[in-house]
């Protein structure tokens, strides 16, 4: 309990020890020496009489500031409770410095030649300047919002103003400024020291930031105090006089919602809420209804309560009747219709549970695989477990070894497919079904896994490109007309690299570095993001073409977000080299775990994926080929054009996958 | 009569005990400790005894040296030579390092000077490294890392980003230092049953089972025997010889305990996990924030052999043993922190890399340099964050989000990334995250680290500056109403 009262008295006391405070007694006392010196050569007031001026016990132990005093102890004891648990300014920071890591993909360091102060200056300029416009909004808004005015006119009550009566503050305002000031602060260091390095310093003298320090001794004080000073009108354009925020204390009509600012005139004078001083101007300070039951705890403390629910309570009904206006209704059948059909769709799925069961390890992501889950349930009767990973899965069947609960894997691109027979990790399969339904050439030659899918790696022109330039083959991608106009994600990418190894097959080892050095050096900016990316830059101007998977440009077209409709409608696709060896596929697919329990039901599963009614479902749900050759091109498919593939098969790609890896990496693509 | 043996018998010991401790200076230095085995009748006057781990730090070093002469092309007898230092227990080879440097002259030119027939490979950790693909065990990743070394230019590749002298050396100082002696001698070796104190560790040697175990856990940790005699910078500056200290001979004075004019390595020098914890303390990167992970490691080492050496050759109470394990733990969880602490600093210095980096290569500049800086960098990470991994307890989770974190490899200019090594021993790379992701992993690493190590040196610190300036800030305006 001591502890208790010795950290509270500790805390009453602090603001007139800390340099960061107005109320500090370095400030107070030069707001003291100018109060006296304005009377004393200005107004030729006698040095007693000044003295009295500005230690009027009419001032000081009015009903209103003794007001002040008390809401200064209470909220202390408040404010020890509260404090603590609101959001801590290095928390925000660190959030606001990680998330400039993802929007800016990485950090570059800015000006690091730059000498230390200049970085610091900067800093404490901008910290100065985001501190004064924030308290600037938070302000305005705290008059505007008559939710927040509630609580904000517990100041404004005031009728007499001490240096004191800053502290006249509702607690929950105080929870609004403090919160401010967190976001603020956070801010400036999250975004600095993210920018400038820790080269950022606050400039301060005696330990407060230089600029405030400057505002502070000039006798910020006196802005809440019955001592008039005004700067003159044009200065007062630039910083707000006490005279200025004394006018913000008016009680006149004339006077409302004017000077918001602290410091800077600026921000009033551009948001239109500036008012110069007059001239010998008579203020009476408060609010309209003054009554001196302004002035009693139990009105200070709640009665903003209850105006705020009550303008709650009014913002609502406008709410409500704005909604009826537009119709809310039919959104309110929306959800009941749809909420309806989850929970009938939850017990049938619940209905529908069966004897049997399978368990897939996916790289690929539910949404892709669920409709052929839910067709293969409802056929079969099996329950199917999905676990799904990005990555990884391969060193966990490994590790599982023969105790692995796995018996399906599925997965897309050679490359990872290969990397499942290279670990021995799944069984031979031997289905009539499977090798009549995959040809050859898509599946492994020891018939441990097999295509599903085909993708083409296609290529996307802008529409701005005149259709007679337009590249036709993937050894066009080289020519050095296209020199800073091409996009495409990082070469080590399993879709670039397959492209490379049948660039390897294609033309040989040499020639096909000479291409990769070729499309590298057209590059329109550094390999980054995925294919969805590149077609964003092609649509931006970014780039002219871009390198993707052909599915990609059905998922923007088709996409609920009309951003990625619009970069879908600036491109058209050209499959390449049809008039030569057919454009690159690449395949998803998949097998059946090495140590599978359930091999029967596994293989059963597989050749459902691979039956006419499952292959019809991959270009439906991600604008796939079919590998089945009985199933017809869906017409959204057939729209973007038939063309002829590389019948290379398709393992050979994953035996030169090591040396298109190199190359990649020789060119740096 | 029988009363007045034993009287004498203890009067004598407790002249031995502190004859022994005295010796080196008022029992603060980890010197010779009396023979306490009953009936041994050998020669030796001194039960302390930790030759072979020190044998083995100069194995570690010497390998360490071998892994970066690499030229480029496969080296059949380099990989030879390196196998040789770290599986084989042949006899003539030479002390790679640390050798005589300026006036920092060592005592000792062969590993056979210090003991002969050890290896590190019988001595790594024997569990699978789940960091690595494929589930290698300690004793595989270290020779397939070999392997690859012997092929690499300087024992560098620059194009999966693996610098094999930092991940093999900062690895062993886990697989086999801190594994052995946090996991086998201060923890198995501590059972009642285990070695015991009332006999000889094995058929005739003057140290019995529990002084030995104890003793080949501190030489495990790598430090001089006068360490309390020496400040933490003293200590680093040894590791250094001379290269870190204000005049080159100072190193050699604080080495020089017998003032012999030669460093013998056996008792007078500082090798890597000292190294690291003297570093931490001396502040040697950056501030060391009131770490004194050195000093309280070597005092419980030597307040530990004490207590065994005051049980006079009698098999341990229950208490004494409590006692032991109490000092084994202090053992064990700085060592640990100082493990922490280097992943700590090396995610720091991954990340301020990767700035660099991202810097010169906006700004179309030559990246080379900065790039042989991120892939050392990441080899130390990589290291020490597996190395972290070998101690006694499984650290679960942690290891989890830590492997996944760094990864296989580290996430080149190119954004590629090593995912896999297949079976002939080939990366795999796919595309990895973003660059400012894995920046973000850098951080999350740290704060990883803090949260379930403490770590308190906490150098290189990504978001330290965060707090600084935080502070600088103060408190907002709390209440202030205008």
């Amino acid at each position: 309990m001591d502890a208790i009262s010795s950290a509270y008295f500790s805390e009453l006391a602090a603001p007139f020890l800390n340099p960061n405070k107005r109320l500090f007694w370095g400030y107070l006392g030069a707001s003291l020496i100018i109060a006296l010196s304005v009377q004393l050569i200005l107004s030729r007031t006698g040095i007693m009489r000044a003295i009295s001026n500005v230690f009027s016990r009419r001032i000081w132990f009015s009903l209103s500031a003794r007001a002040d005093y008390k809401i200064i102890l209470i909220n202390q004891a408040l404010m020890m409770g509260i404090g603590p648990r609101l959001i801590s300014k290095l928390a925000v920071a660190t959030l606001i410095f990680e998330s400039l890591h993802i929007w800016f993909d990485g950090r570059t360091i800015f000006l690091s030649s730059c000498p230390p102060w200049v970085i610091s200056g900067l800093f404490t300029v901008s910290v100065f300047f985001l501190d004064d416009i924030s308290k600037y909004l938070v302000h305005r808004a705290l008059h505007r919002w008559p939710i927040l005015w509630a609580f904000h006119k517990v100041h404004h009550t005031a009728e007499t103003l001490t240096p004191l009566t800053i502290y006249r503050t509702h607690p929950v305002e105080a929870v609004v400024f403090s919160l401010r000031s967190v976001f603020v602060q956070a801010l400036a260091i999250g975004g600095f020291l993210f920018f400038f390095g820790s080269r950022v310093e606050l400039m301060t003298v005696i330990g407060a930031n230089i600029i405030l320090f400057a505002f502070n001794i000039l006798g910020s004080n006196l802005r809440h105090s019955h001592v008039r000073i005004s700067y003159g009108r044009l200065l007062e354009h630039i910083f707000i006089s006490p005279a200025q925020h004394q006018i913000h204390h008016s009680a006149a009509h004339e006077h409302h919602d004017k000077n918001f600012g602290v410091v800077l005139a600026i921000w009033d004078w551009l948001g239109g809420t500036l008012t110069i001083a007059e001239k010998e101007q008579v203020i009476r300070y408060g609010v309209k209804n003054s009554r001196s039951k302004n002035h009693t705890i139990k009105s200070i403390y709640l009665q903003p309560f209850v105006d705020s629910a009550s303008s709650l309570i009014d913002l609502y009904m406008r709410i409500f009747l704005l909604m009826r206006s537009i119709k809310y209704i039919p959104v309110f059948r929306f959800f009941a219709v749809l909420v309806g059909t989850v929970t009938v769709t939850l017990g049938i799925s619940i209905r529908d549970s069966s004897s049997g069961e399978l368990n897939i390890y996916s790289h690929r992501q539910p949404f892709l695989i669920n409709p052929f889950i839910e067709a293969y349930t409802n056929d079969t009767g099996t329950k199917i477990n999905i676990i799904y990973a990005k990555k990884g899965l391969a060193q966990r069947l490994k590790a599982e070894g023969p105790l692995s609960p796995a018996d399906v894997v599925l997965t897309v691109d050679i490359a990872r497919l290969y990397t499942y027979v290279d670990k021995d990790l799944l069984a031979e399969v031997n289905s009539k079904i499977l090798y009549d339904n995959v040809p050859e050439h898509l599946r492994d030659p020891q018939n441990r896994w097999f295509a599903f899918s085909k993708r083409a790696r296609v290529i996307a022109v802008s529409r701005r490109v005149p259709k007679l330039l337009e590249p036709s083959r993937y050894e066009d991608l080289a020519d050095a007309k296209w020199r800073g106009k091409v996009c495409s994600r990082p070469g080590s990418h399993v879709y670039n690299r397959a492209l490379v190894a049948s660039m390897i097959n294609a033309l040989g080892q040499q020639r096909a570095e000479a291409w990769a050095e070729g499309v590298f050096n057209n590059l329109a900016r550094r390999p980054q993001g995925n294919d969805r990316a590149q077609v964003k830059a092609v649509a931006e101007g970014v780039c002219d073409i871009a390198i993707i998977n052909n599915y990609y440009y059905g998922k923007l077209k088709y996409s609920k977000e009309p951003e990625h409709r619009r970069w879908a409608s600036e491109v058209r696709l050209v499959f390449p080299n049809q008039d030569g060896r057919g454009a690159h596929v690449n395949i998803s697919g998949g097998g059946i775990a090495k140590y599978s329990k359930n091999k029967i039901e596994a293989q059963r599963f597989l050749e459902f994926l691979t039956s006419e009614r499952a292959q019809e479902l991959y270009a439906k749900v991600n604008y796939e080929y079919p590998v089945n050759r009985r199933v017809p091109l869906s017409q959204e498919l057939a729209s973007w054009g038939n063309f002829s593939e590389d019948r290379l098969p398709i393992a050979r790609l994953a035996e030169v996958a090591s040396e298109a890896q190199r190359i990649i990496d020789r060119v740096g693509w | 009569m029988y009363r007045n043996n034993v009287l004498l018998a203890s009067a004598i010991s407790l002249t031995l005990i502190s004859g022994g401790a005295m010796a080196d200076g008022h029992g603060d230095v980890y010197g010779k400790f009396p023979v306490t085995v009953k009936g041994y009748s050998g020669s030796k006057t001194s039960s302390t005894s930790y030759t072979g781990q020190i044998a083995r730090h100069v194995l570690h070093d010497s390998l360490k040296k071998l892994s970066g002469k690499g030229s480029g092309t496969a080296d059949h007898a380099l990989k030879t030579k390196m196998l040789s230092y770290y599986a084989t227990k042949d006899k003539g080879r030479a002390i790679i390092a640390p050798k005589t440097k300026g006036p920092f002259a060592v005592k000792q030119v062969a590993v056979d000077d210090i003991s002969g027939g050890k290896n590190l490979a019988g001595k790594t950790y024997k569990g699978t490294i789940a960091g690595m693909p494929n589930g290698m065990t300690g004793q595989e990743l270290v020779e397939f890392w070999i392997g690859k070394a012997s092929r690499a230019k300087k024992g560098v590749d620059t194009a999966n980003g693996y610098n094999y002298p930092q991940l093999i050396s900062k690895f062993i100082m886990g697989a086999v230092s801190y594994n052995q002696a946090v996991d086998n001698y201060l923890d198995e070796k501590l059972g009642a049953d285990k070695k015991p104190n009332d006999k000889p560790y094995k058929k005739g040697a003057p140290y019995t089972g529990k002084e030995h175990s104890w003793d080949e856990a501190f030489g495990y940790f790598g430090t001089p025997a006068h360490t309390l005699k020496l400040t933490p910078r003293n200590v680093y500056e040894i590791a250094k010889q001379g290269s870190k200290s204000k005049k080159p001979e100072d190193a050699l004075n604080y080495a020089d305990y017998n003032k012999d004019g030669v460093v013998d390595l056996k008792t007078e020098m500082t090798f890597g996990p000292a190294y690291y914890a003297a570093g931490f303390d001396a502040g040697s990167y950056g501030k060391s924030n009131g770490t004194n992970y050195l000093h309280t490691i070597t005092r419980a080492f030597l307040d530990g052999r004490k207590l065994i050496s005051s049980a006079n050759g009698k098999k341990l109470t229950d208490s004494q043993r409590s006692q032991l394990m109490g000092y084994a733990r202090i053992i064990s969880s700085n060592w640990e922190k100082v493990l922490a602490e280097a992943t700590f600093k090396y995610a720091g210095s991954v990340y301020n890399d990767m700035a660099k980096l991202q810097t010169i290569i906006e700004a179309k500049g030559d990246t080379s340099k900065a790039l042989s800086n991120y892939i050392k960098h990441w080899g130390e990470l990589k290291g020490f964050s597996l190395a972290l991994q070998t101690g006694k307890e499984n650290l679960g989770e942690t290891a989890t989000k830590l492997n996944r974190m760094v990864g296989f490899g580290p996430l080149m200019p190119n954004l590629s990334q090593v995912v896999d090594i297949d079976s002939n021993g080939n990366y795999v790379r796919d595309q990895g995250g973003s660059w400012g992701e894995y920046m973000l992993h850098m951080a999350k690493i740290q704060k990883l680290m803090v949260d379930e190590f403490s770590v308190k040196a906490q150098n290189k610190a990504i978001s330290g500056d965060i707090a600084d300036l935080a502070k600088k800030l103060g408190a907002g305006n709390s209440a202030e109403n205008d």
